[in-house]
C-alpha cells in the first residue's frame, strides 16, 4: 500500500466518522435559476401600478368584513387582508375559499358582504340575487387574470386556435375540427407528429375549469382522458415534467419549465397573453377579477366595505395583485371602481 | 423497562387506532375521516416510497456517470431529502407531520422540475430525477388529500407557492417547515385541522399523550431498522465533501504531484545503468561508424596518391626507356657519322628485349593504375562535376542561341512593321 493509499483511507474512516456523528445536512447547491419562478420582476410591478391613487385612510375603521371566493382570487383577497390590518388594526376579516358557485350565493344569501369571482357570474346567479334583492349586485374590477395554455418548455408549437383547443380538449368538437390525438395534428413535425398530447386539466367547478369550457368548448363536455389536477401549481408542474403534455390553468403559475402559447381567436388573430391584451379584452381567454357588493341603488355602501375596496382598488393593493401573479387594473378601470363606491 | 414500553407501546397502538369521531357527520364524512394512527402508519409507508423514488433515481444518475461534481450533488439529494424525510416522519404531532410533508416535497419538486434545477445539474439525466421528484409530490398530496379539504389543500398549495416567490434565493429547501411557510395564514390552516377541520379524527389531549408514547417507541423501531443505511449514505456524502474541499483538492493534487515527481526519478535511477550502457553503445557504434568511414577515405586518398605517383614514375620510366630505344635505332642526317658499330652483342639484345619488356610492363601498370584512377571516387566526383560544368555550360549556350533568335526574330517583325507603316505614310 503506498502513501497515496494509506491517505485516501485515511480521508475515508474521518469522513465515515464525521458522517455518523456529526448528523450533517448537506446543502444542495443548485445552479441559479434563469428567471424568477413567477416570472415578473418587482421593477415591472412597480411599473404597473405606477399611475394608480394612493390609498389615504381619513379615519379609523372597525369591524369585520366577511369575504368568500376562488383560487386564486382568495390568496389576493388574503394578502389584502393582511396588509389592510396593518393600516385598520381594528378591522378583522373572515375570508373562505369555496368553488366558482359558491360566492354569488352566500352574497345572494347575505352571508358575506365580499364575493370575490374570477370568472363572469352566470345569468342565473344575478337573476337569484336580483329575485331576492330586487337589484343586480355591484361589481368591482380589482385586478385581470387568464387561463394559460401551458406546454412543456421543449415543445415548439407557438399558437394555438380555439378551435384547435376545442379539438384538443372537448369529447365532441364544436367549433368543427377534427379531435387532436397527436401532436403533429397541431401542425407538429418530426419526432413530436407522431407523440400523443397528455393533457391535464382542473376539476369541475374550478375558475379556470368553467372558463374554458365556456369560452372554448362552447358548454361541451370534457374528454374522458384528461388527467385532472386540484391544484394550478402542480398541474403546471406537470406540464414542466412530461415533454408531451399541455395543460390550462392560471397565468399566476407561470414557471421557467413550461411556455405560455399565443392564441389565435375567432377574430382570427393571434394574440399572447399580456396584461395589455387582458385589459383591452383581447386574449380569448383573459377574466376580469372583481368583487361583488350588495349596494342598494342610491344608498351608499357600507363604510368599511368600501374603504377596504378603494384599499383593493390603489397603488398598493393592486401592487399586491401583481405580486400574487395576477395582472393589476389600470387608471380608467380604477376610476370606474371609485364611481361606483361614491 | 424495555419490555414494559414495548407492551405499553402496543397497547398504545391498539388504542389510538380507535380515536373518536366528530358529532354529527354525515356516513360520507366518517368513512373518509383518518385515524390518528392510519395517518402514522400512511406517513411511515410514504417516507420509505420517498426513499426508494428518490434513492433509486440518484442511484442511476449516479451510475456510470464520469461526472464527479453530478454524482456528489444527486448524493446530496438524496441526503438531504431522507434525513429531512426522517425528521418529518418521527414527529410526534400528526398536522404538522403532513403539513411539513407537503412543504418538503413541494419546495424540493419546484426548486428541480419548474425552476429547472434538474436541468441545469444533470443535463441528459434530468428526467430521471424530475420523474422521481414528481411522483413523489404527486403521492405527497394524495396522502394529504385523505386529512385535508380541497380549501385547505389550495391555501396550502398557495402558501408554498408565494414563499418560493418571496425566497427564490434559498436553496436548502428540505429543512424547510410549515410553520416557517405559511405565517399567520398558516397558523390558521394549523388551528383548523386541530379543530376537526379536515378529514383527521380530532386528537384529544388523552390520546394525544398516550399517542407520543407510542411513536416514542415506534421511532425507536425506525431509527434501528434505518440507521445504517442512513450512515452509510452520510459516510459517502461526508467522504464527497470532504474530496471536494479545495484544500483537499490542493493536497492531493500536491500529493499526486510529489508521487508523480518521485516515481519520475525513481525510474530514472533504475534505469540509469541501461541508459549508460545503451549510450556507450551508441557511441561506440558512432565511433566505429565514422572511423570506418575516415579509413575508408584514407585508404582511398591512399590508393589515388599511390595510383598517382605510380603512374608518375611509370610515364617517367617509359619515357626514358623510349628515348634510350630511339636513341639507340635512329639517327639524324647530317649528323656525325656514326662511329663503328660494334660487332652484334647477343647481351645488348637482351638487354634491349629486357628494356622492352619493362616498357610493356609500364604501360600495363600505367592502364591499371589510370583504370584504379579512373574508377576512385575523387576521379568519377572530378568527372561528374566536369560534367556537370560542361553541361551547365552547353545549356547556357544554346539558352543564349534561342534567346539571340527570339530577339532577332521579334526586331525582324518589328522591322517590317514600321517599314511597312512608313511606306505607307510616304506620298504617291
Amino acid at each position: 500500500m503506498n502513501r497515496r493509499q494509506i491517505l485516501f483511507a485515511a480521508l475515508l474512516v474521518a469522513a465515515a466518522g464525521a458522517g455518523v456523528h456529526g448528523q450533517t445536512r448537506p446543502a444542495t447547491t443548485v445552479p441559479a435559476p434563469a428567471t424568477r419562478p413567477a416570472g415578473v420582476s418587482q421593477a415591472e410591478i412597480m411599473a404597473q401600478v405606477a399611475d394608480l391613487e394612493l390609498y389615504a385612510p381619513s379615519r379609523s375603521q372597525a369591524g369585520t368584513i366577511r369575504a368568500l371566493g376562488t383560487s386564486p382570487f382568495t390568496h389576493v383577497l388574503h394578502n389584502w387582508a393582511a396588509e389592510y390590518r396593518r393600516l385598520q388594526p381594528r378591522v378583522g376579516f373572515d375570508i373562505h375559499p369555496g368553488t366558482s358557485d359558491e360566492p354569488m350565493a352566500a352574497l345572494t344569501a347575505g352571508r358575506i358582504d365580499l364575493a370575490a369571482l374570477s370568472r363572469p357570474p352566470a345569468p342565473a346567479e344575478i337573476a337569484a340575487f336580483k329575485k331576492k334583492h330586487g337589484y343586480e349586485p355591484t361589481a368591482l374590477v380589482v385586478g385581470v387574470g387568464a387561463v394559460a395554455l401551458y406546454v412543456n418548455h421543449r415543445n415548439p408549437l407557438k399558437s394555438i386556435s380555439l378551435a384547435q383547443l376545442d379539438a384538443l380538449y372537448g369529447r365532441e368538437p364544436r367549433r368543427g375540427g377534427a379531435k387532436v390525438e397527436r401532436w403533429g395534428d397541431l401542425g407538429l413535425t418530426g419526432a413530436w407528429a407522431a407523440l400523443a398530447p397528455a393533457r391535464l386539466g382542473r376539476p369541475a367547478r374550478r375558475a379556470d375549469n368553467d372558463l374554458f369550457k365556456a369560452l372554448v368548448l362552447g358548454g361541451g363536455e370534457f374528454r374522458l382522458d384528461i388527467r385532472e389536477e386540484s391544484m394550478p401549481s402542480s398541474l403546471v408542474q406537470g406540464v414542466g415534467a412530461n415533454p408531451a403534455a399541455v395543460g390550462f390553468a392560471s397565468i399566476a403559475f407561470v414557471t421557467p419549465a413550461v411556455r405560455v402559447l399565443t392564441v389565435e381567436g375567432d377574430d382570427g388573430v393571434v394574440h399572447p397573453l399580456t396584461r395589455d391584451t387582458c385589459l383591452a379584452g383581447e386574449y380569448p381567454l383573459a377574466r376580469q377579477l372583481r368583487l361583488y357588493v350588495n349596494r342598494p341603488p342610491g344608498k351608499p355602501l357600507g363604510e368599511l366595505v368600501q374603504d377596504f375596496a378603494w384599499f383593493a382598488s390603489s397603488h398598493y393593493g393592486q401592487q399586491l395583485v401583481a405580486e400574487a401573479g395576477l395582472f393589476p387594473i389600470n387608471r380608467a378601470l380604477e376610476r370606474q371602481n371609485n364611481d361606483k363606491l361614491k | 423497562m424495555n419490555r414494559f414500553l414495548l407492551v405499553l407501546a402496543c397497547s398504545l397502538i391498539v388504542a389510538g387506532s380507535g380515536c373518536a369521531s366528530g358529532p354529527g357527520e354525515s356516513k360520507a364524512e366518517k368513512a373518509r375521516r383518518l385515524s390518528v394512527a392510519e395517518l402514522d402508519n400512511a406517513i411511515d409507508a410514504y417516507a420509505d416510497r420517498y426513499t426508494v423514488l428518490i434513492g433509486s433515481a440518484v442511484d442511476q444518475i449516479k451510475a456510470n456517470n464520469p461526472d464527479a461534481g453530478q454524482r456528489r450533488l444527486a448524493h446530496r439529494i438524496k441526503l438531504s431529502g431522507l434525513l429531512a424525510m426522517n425528521d418529518i416522519a418521527s414527529s410526534d404531532d400528526p398536522y404538522t407531520q403532513t403539513l411539513d410533508l407537503l412543504v418538503m416535497v413541494t419546495l424540493q419538486s419546484h426548486i428541480w422540475i419548474d425552476e429547472l434545477g434538474a436541468e441545469r445539474a444533470f443535463g441528459d439525466r434530468a428526467p430521471i430525477l424530475v420523474q422521481a421528484l414528481r411522483q413523489a409530490r404527486v403521492e405527497a398530496w394524495q396522502l394529504a388529500a385523505r386529512v385535508m379539504t380541497d380549501e385547505q389543500l389550495d391555501t396550502v398549495d398557495f402558501l408554498i407557492w408565494d414563499w418560493r416567490r418571496k425566497n427564490p434565493g434559498i436553496e436548502q429547501v428540505e429543512f424547510v417547515k410549515f410553520e416557517g411557510v405559511g405565517g399567520t395564514r398558516g397558523s390558521g390552516v394549523v388551528t383548523e385541522l386541530r379543530s376537526g377541520g379536515g378529514f383527521l379524527a380530532p386528537i384529544t389531549e388523552t390520546n394525544a399523550e398516550l399517542r407520543q408514547y407510542r411513536r416514542l417507541a415506534e421511532r425507536a423501531f425506525w431509527y434501528g431498522k434505518r440507521a445504517p443505511s442512513i450512515a452509510g449514505i452520510q459516510a459517502e456524502a461526508a467522504a464527497n465533501e470532504i474530496l471536494a474541499a479545495p484544500e483537499v483538492g490542493a493536497l492531493i493534487g500536491s500529493i499526486n504531484r510529489t508521487s508523480e515527481a518521485a516515481d519520475r526519478v525513481s525510474q530514472s535511477v533504475a534505469a540509469f545503468p541501461q541508459t549508460i550502457e545503451r549510450e556507450r553503445k551508441a557511441a561506440v557504434a558512432a565511433l566505429d561508424e565514422r572511423t570506418g568511414t575516415l579509413k575508408d577515405l584514407m585508404g582511398q586518398a591512399t590508393q589515388l596518391t599511390g595510383s598517382v605517383e605510380r603512374v608518375t614514375a611509370n610515364l617517367n620510366s617509359l619515357a626514358k626507356n623510349v628515348d634510350s630505344f630511339v636513341e639507340k635505332n635512329s639517327s639524324k642526317p647530317g649528323d656525325p657519322p656514326a662511329p663503328p658499330g660494334r660487332p652484334f652483342d647477343i647481351t645488348e639484345y637482351g638487354t634491349t628485349a629486357g628494356k622492352v619488356n619493362d616498357l610493356v610492363r609500364g604501360l600495363n601498370q600505367l592502364t591499371e593504375n589510370t583504370d584504379r584512377l579512373s574508377q576512385s571516387q575523387g576521379w568519377r566526383g572530378g568527372l561528374h562535376e566536369l560534367s556537370d560544368a560542361a553541361d551547365r555550360r552547353v545549356r547556357f549556350v544554346f539558352t543564349n542561341i534561342y534567346i539571340a533568335l527570339g530577339l532577332g526574330f521579334v526586331l525582324a517583325v518589328c522591322y517590317r512593321f514600321i517599314a511597312t507603316r512608313l511606306a505607307a505614310r510616304r506620298p504617291r
